[in-house]
């Protein structure tokens, strides 16, 4: 009796079995390559700026762009500081001139304690000074309100490299890249 | 209520669009132009009627006083609001001068907004009551002026009227009707000169009529 139950389970279950496992594994692995492929993850963006018409507006231009989904907002720097404890992000785009915390001092700590995070300065300062502070904060690109960033907002989205963004307007200032010592 | 057509008009797009899908979400609000200083705004208005209008201060071409005094000239029907930084509030006589009936500052409310605009309709005025608490302190003078004697109750809705107070307000504030306030109100203008409540109500903080 024990050699025919056996028997049934060596040629009859375990084969059957054996190929319904491989064809779920196959399609299982099939099925993650094609998610691998077919998704491009989305760039989680926080924008922080004390004025809500702004960061509504940035919003909606960067939902048009696409490939973004926009994870939280903040009013100042500190606000910024206390999310990305609790949010990742990829992109931080923030204001240099917030109430409370401004953008110079967030990005300084943001930058060490979240490294993997972009900050990007969004601002209506045009001065080279305040472009050269952030700079050497650590933010990955400045924009000025008054430029049209259209393309740039595009670029900081969809590219994958690192590279420096700097609104046209800014292009022919005498900016510092490597000057650390301005933070202090 | 009918519809109040809006420009905005201010050099930052990204505010622009902000300000323009926050204010589109107002029932009785239709945005039906923007632009990016004051030459863009006159250009506008000569195929867009509108009726009021959201003006930046600084802008580059031509700044919010100069378009605010040829908009005042050209179309005089159309109200403008001054839309300000916490920086820009230097310019608040020129403004006045210019004929904005408002001020905002630019982190006001959508219910601000929708209240200031809705006043200005009805020909009053309206300044924010945290840039009027600026305005103040930025252009209050060392002496009040003593040579304009105004009663009690005068004083009363001169007060109302720095605070953004519309008329109805007034008056149910002090318990009598509208026409009472229209009174005291002409007796205002009268005695300081003033053409209009924006100008009532510089002239109120510059003679330190007003705490």
């Amino acid at each position: 009796m024990i050699s025919i139950v056996l028997k049934f389970i060596l040629r009859v279950f375990l084969p059957v079995f054996l190929l319904r496992f491989s064809l779920l594994c196959g399609g299982g692995f099939r099925c993650y390559f094609w998610i691998k492929i077919n998704t491009v993850k989305k760039q989680k963006i926080i924008i922080a700026d004390n004025n809500k018409y702004f960061r509504e507006g940035l919003k909606r231009i960067l939902l048009n762009i696409g490939n973004v989904k926009v994870v939280g907002e903040a009013e100042n720097g500190l606000q910024l500081l206390d999310l990305l404890e609790i949010q990742k992000a990829d992109i931080v785009f923030l204001d240099v001139a917030m109430p409370e915390m401004g953008g110079f001092e967030a990005v300084l700590i943001g930058h060490q304690k979240f490294p993997k995070t972009r900050f990007i300065a969004f601002s209506s300062l045009e001065n080279p000074r305040y472009v050269n502070r952030m700079i050497a904060a650590g933010v990955s690109g400045y924009l000025t309100k008054s430029s049209d960033n259209y393309d740039l907002l595009h670029e900081i989205v969809t590219e994958k490299q690192q590279t420096f963004y700097l609104s046209p307007g800014l292009q022919n200032h005498n900016l510092q890249f490597d000057n650390h010592s301005l933070v202090n | 209520m009918e519809i109040a057509k809006v420009i905005i008009v201010d050099d930052h797009v990204i505010f622009r669009k902000g300000l323009y899908t926050i204010l589109n979400e107002i029932d009785f609000i239709k945005v039906v132009g923007e632009a990016s200083n004051g030459n863009e705004l006159l250009e506008l208005l000569k195929k867009q009627p509108a009726d009021v209008i959201l003006m930046d201060i600084k802008m580059p071409v031509m700044d919010g006083i100069e378009a605010t005094k040829k908009v005042s000239a050209r179309y005089p029907d159309i109200k403008v609001i001054a839309l300000t930084m916490f920086e820009e509030i230097s310019y608040f006589n020129k403004m006045i001068e210019a004929g904005a009936s408002g001020f905002l500052l630019k982190k006001t409310t959508s219910e601000e907004l929708e209240r200031a605009i809705n006043l200005v309709l009805e020909d009053e005025s309206y300044f924010s009551e945290e840039f009027m608490n600026s305005v103040n302190v930025h252009l209050k003078p060392k002496q009040k002026n003593t040579t304009i004697a105004l009663t009690d109750r005068e004083q009363e809705v001169l007060e109302l009227i720095c605070k953004g107070y519309s008329n109805v307000e007034i008056a149910n504030f002090l318990g009598v009707s509208s026409r009472t306030v229209d009174g005291f109100r002409a007796r205002l203008f009268e005695k300081t000169g003033a053409k209009n409540a924006p100008n009532l109500v510089m002239f109120a903080i510059k003679n330190g009529l007003v705490n």
